[in-house]
C-alpha cells in the first residue's frame, strides 16, 4: 500500500526566517498521526502547506502519489478542520455541512442527503436547522468535523481542533473522534500542542520543534527511547543529567556516581535520561538497584500521585511516587534514590 | 421602584432630552402643520392637493429615478474601490492615504463641491475638454441642466459612504471562513459568491439606504447642477418653505416624502433579507 501523504524535503521561509526545514513524513492511508510540538514550532505551517494555503519554498507534497504541492487549495482532495471550526455563519448547520458536495457539483437533493448523514455519524442528527451561532462549541465542532468528512476524503487535516474546548469534554471529544476515524478509515494528521492527546490518539506520534522533526514513533516508544534530548523533555516528565565522556567507550553521571556504558551512543554532547516513576525512593537501600544516598527537598502532591524533589550529591532530581510509598516521608529526610542503569538512556545535546 | 440606579437614569435622561428636542418636536411640528389651515384648523386637503396634482407626482418620479440611478452607480464603483482598499492593497500608509482621499471631501461644504462640478462639467470645462481631447466627442457635451449632470456629482459627494460601509463589512469577513471554503472545494469566484458577498450583504444595505436616502433629499447639489432645468422634491419643498411661505402645504410636501422614501427602503430591506426569519 503506497501512503496516502508523502512529503520530500519541504522547506518554507518566512522573510528569511525558516519556518520549516527539510520535513519528510510519509502517512499511511487510514493511519492517525498527531503533529507534536510547542507553540511556533512549524506544526501548524506544515499543515498549512498539505492543506494548500502557503507554497513552500523547496520540496514535494504528494496526495494519494499525485504532486498536489503547486496546486490551489480547492483542487486537493483532502479536508481541513479549523482551529476555530470556521463554520459559515450565515448557512444552517445542514447547509455548512452540504457545502463541500455542493461545491463538488452533487445535486442538491443528494447532497442535503449526505449532509444528514455526515451529522448522524456525528451526532447531531435534528440540528441541521439551526445556525451554528446557536450551538455550544462542542457541538460547533462536531459540525466542523461533518462537514469536513462529508466528502469522504482520504487524509484529515484537524488544527488543534479540541483546544477551545473544556477538559472534560475535551477528553470524551477525544474518543468519539478516534472511534469515527476507526470507522471512516480516513486517515487523521491531527495537529496539537497537548503530549497527553497526542499520546492517547495517535497511531504515530512526528515531535517537532523549531522547524524540524525531531523523532517519528508510537508514543510509548518516544517516551521510553527518546532520539534527542528535546524529544526527552517534551514527551513526558524528565530528569535531564548531565554527562561526562571518560574515553570512547564509558561515561559518568552525577558526579562520579553512575557510570554506563557508551560504546553505541551517538558521537558529541551527551544528556542522559531518568524518568521521575523509574526512581524508587526508601529509607533502605533496595537490593538489585542502585541505591544513591539523597535528601529530600521538597513534596508536591497532584493528587494520583506526588512528586518529590531529591537533592543527590549537587543534582536535584524528581521522583514520582504513589501517595502510599510517601508514609512518614518529610523535607529534610534522608533517603536513598533507588534507580536501575537500564532506565537511563544518553539523548544528543547539553543537559 | 424600579432596580434601575438613579445615577443611570440621569445618564440616560440627557440622550433622551436631546432625541426630543433635536429629532421629535421637529417633526411633530412639521407633522401637525401638514394636517392643519394657516387658521389652525384640521384639514387633509394639503394631502389631497398632492395626491391630484400630477406635475408633483413627475418631480417625485424624476427624484426617485436620480436617487435609484446614484445607489446603483455608487454601489457598481463602490463595491470594487471598497475590495480594493480592504482585500488588495497590502501596504498599510498606501491604504490610510486612500481613505484620506476618500473622506477628506466630506469635511467641506456640499456647496463649494457642486460649485466645483459646475466648472468642471461647463461647456468649456474640464471634463469636455478631455473628453474632446481624447476625441471620443466632437462637440462639447450638455452636463448641466441634464439628470446626468446631476447623477455624477451625487454619485462624488456620496461615494464614501457606500465604500466606508462595504469596507467594514468586508474588513469584518474572518478569512478563516475562506480557507474553509476554498478547503471544501470552491474556486475564489465560488467563494466570493457563496460566502463572502452574502456576508457583506447587511454592509452594503446600510451603504445603499443611506446613499438612496441623501441622494432623494439632497438638495443643494440638484439646484447647482440642474440650472434650473429640472426641479426636484426637495426644491419645491424650499420654494413652499422659502418663496410660497405655506408652511402647511410644505409640510405636506415634506411628510409625503419621507414616508415615500422610508416605504421603498421597507421594501428593499424585505427583499435583501435573507430567507430565514
Amino acid at each position: 500500500m503506497s501512503p496516502i501523504l508523502a512529503i520530500d524535503g519541504l522547506s518554507k521561509h518566512f522573510g528569511g526566517q525558516a519556518a520549516l526545514t527539510a520535513i519528510d513524513l510519509a502517512v499511511e492511508q487510514g493511519e492517525f498521526i498527531a503533529l507534536l510540538g510547542p507553540s511556533g514550532c512549524g506544526k501548524t505551517t506544515l499543515l498549512r502547506c498539505i492543506a494548500g494555503f502557503l507554497t513552500p519554498e523547496a520540496g514535494t507534497i504528494r496526495l494519494a502519489g499525485e504532486d498536489v504541492t503547486r496546486l490551489p487549495p480547492y483542487r486537493r482532495p483532502l479536508n481541513t478542520v479549523f482551529q476555530n471550526y470556521a463554520l459559515f455563519p450565515h448557512m444552517s448547520v445542514a447547509e455548512n455541512v452540504a457545502y463541500g458536495p455542493r461545491r463538488q457539483g452533487v445535486a442538491r437533493d443528494e447532497a442535503a442527503r449526505r449532509a444528514a448523514e455526515a451529522l448522524e455519524l456525528v451526532g447531531l442528527a435534528g440540528f441541521g436547522e439551526r445556525l451554528p451561532a446557536q450551538l455550544s462549541g462542542g457541538q460547533q465542532q462536531r459540525v466542523a468535523l461533518a462537514r469536513a468528512i462529508v466528502n469522504r476524503p482520504q487524509l484529515l487535516l484537524l488544527d488543534e481542533p479540541l483546544s477551545a474546548l473544556d477538559l472534560k469534554l475535551r477528553k470524551k471529544v477525544q474518543s468519539e473522534l478516534k472511534q469515527i476515524q476507526h470507522r471512516l478509515g480516513i486517515a487523521f494528521l491531527f495537529v496539537t500542542h497537548d503530549q497527553d492527546e497526542a499520546m492517547s490518539m495517535a497511531d504515530r506520534i512526528v515531535l517537532m520543534n523549531r522547524g524540524r522533526i525531531e523523532q517519528i514513533g508510537r508514543g510509548q516508544d518516544i517516551y521510553a527511547r527518546p532520539a534527542t534530548r528535546f524529544a526527552a523533555d517534551f514527551v513526558g516528565d524528565a530528569n535531564l543529567l548531565a554527562v561526562d565522556r571518560r574515553g570512547d567507550d564509558s561515561v559518568s553521571l552525577l558526579g562520579g556516581a553512575i557510570t554506563l556504558p557508551a560504546a553505541d551512543a551517538p558521537q558529541g554532547t551527551l544528556t542522559g535520561v531518568l524518568r521521575p516513576e523509574d526512581i524508587l525512593v526508601t529509607t533502605e537501600p533496595v537490593a538489585e538497584r542502585l541505591a544513591l544516598p539523597a535528601v529530600v527537598s521538597e513534596i508536591v502532591h497532584v493528587g494520583s500521585h506526588a512528586s518529590v524533589g531529591l537533592t543527590v550529591g549537587d543534582t536535584t532530581l524528581t521522583a514520582r511516587l504513589a501517595p502510599s510509598a510517601l508514609a512518614g516521608m518529610s523535607a529534610g529526610q534522608a533517603v536513598f534514590a533507588n534507580i536501575r542503569l537500564v532506565d537511563i538512556s544518553l539523548v544528543p545535546g547539553d543537559a | 421602584m424600579s432596580g434601575v440606579p438613579r445615577p443611570v437614569l440621569l445618564l440616560c435622561a440627557l440622550p433622551a432630552a436631546f432625541f426630543v428636542a433635536f429629532f421629535l418636536a421637529p417633526m411633530a411640528v412639521v407633522l401637525i402643520a401638514s394636517l392643519t389651515t394657516p387658521a389652525g384648523q384640521p384639514t387633509f386637503a394639503h394631502y389631497v392637493r398632492i395626491l391630484a396634482d400630477t406635475y408633483h407626482w413627475d418631480v417625485l418620479w424624476v427624484t426617485f429615478r436620480i436617487g435609484a440611478l446614484t445607489t446603483l452607480v455608487c454601489v457598481l464603483i463602490g463595491y470594487p474601490l471598497a475590495w480594493y482598499l480592504v482585500r488588495i492593497v497590502k501596504w498599510r500608509p498606501w491604504r490610510r492615504f486612500c481613505v484620506i482621499l476618500l473622506v477628506v471631501p466630506l469635511f467641506t461644504s456640499n456647496i463649494v463641491r457642486s460649485f466645483g462640478w459646475m466648472v468642471l462639467l461647463g461647456r468649456n470645462g474640464l471634463v469636455n475638454d478631455g473628453l474632446i481631447g481624447l476625441g471620443l466627442i466632437e462637440r462639447p457635451m450638455r452636463f448641466l441642466g441634464t439628470e446626468l449632470g446631476i447623477l455624477i456629482g451625487l454619485v462624488y459627494i456620496l461615494l464614501p459612504f457606500i465604500v466606508l460601509a462595504v469596507g467594514n463589512a468586508l474588513a469584518k469577513v474572518d478569512p478563516a471562513l475562506e480557507h474553509a471554503s476554498a478547503d471544501l472545494g470552491a474556486t475564489p469566484a465560488g467563494t466570493f459568491r457563496t460566502i463572502i458577498f452574502p456576508l457583506s450583504l447587511p454592509g452594503l444595505m446600510a451603504g445603499a439606504v443611506m446613499v438612496f436616502m441623501l441622494a432623494v433629499s439632497a438638495y443643494v447639489t440638484p439646484a447647482l447642477l440642474s440650472g434650473g432645468r429640472i426641479t426636484v422634491f426637495s426644491m419645491l419643498i424650499f420654494q413652499q418653505y422659502s418663496s410660497v411661505f405655506d408652511f402647511n402645504y410644505g409640510g405636506a410636501l415634506s411628510i409625503t416624502m419621507l414616508v415615500l422614501t422610508l416605504a421603498l427602503v421597507a421594501i428593499a430591506g424585505r427583499l435583501s433579507e435573507p430567507r430565514r426569519a
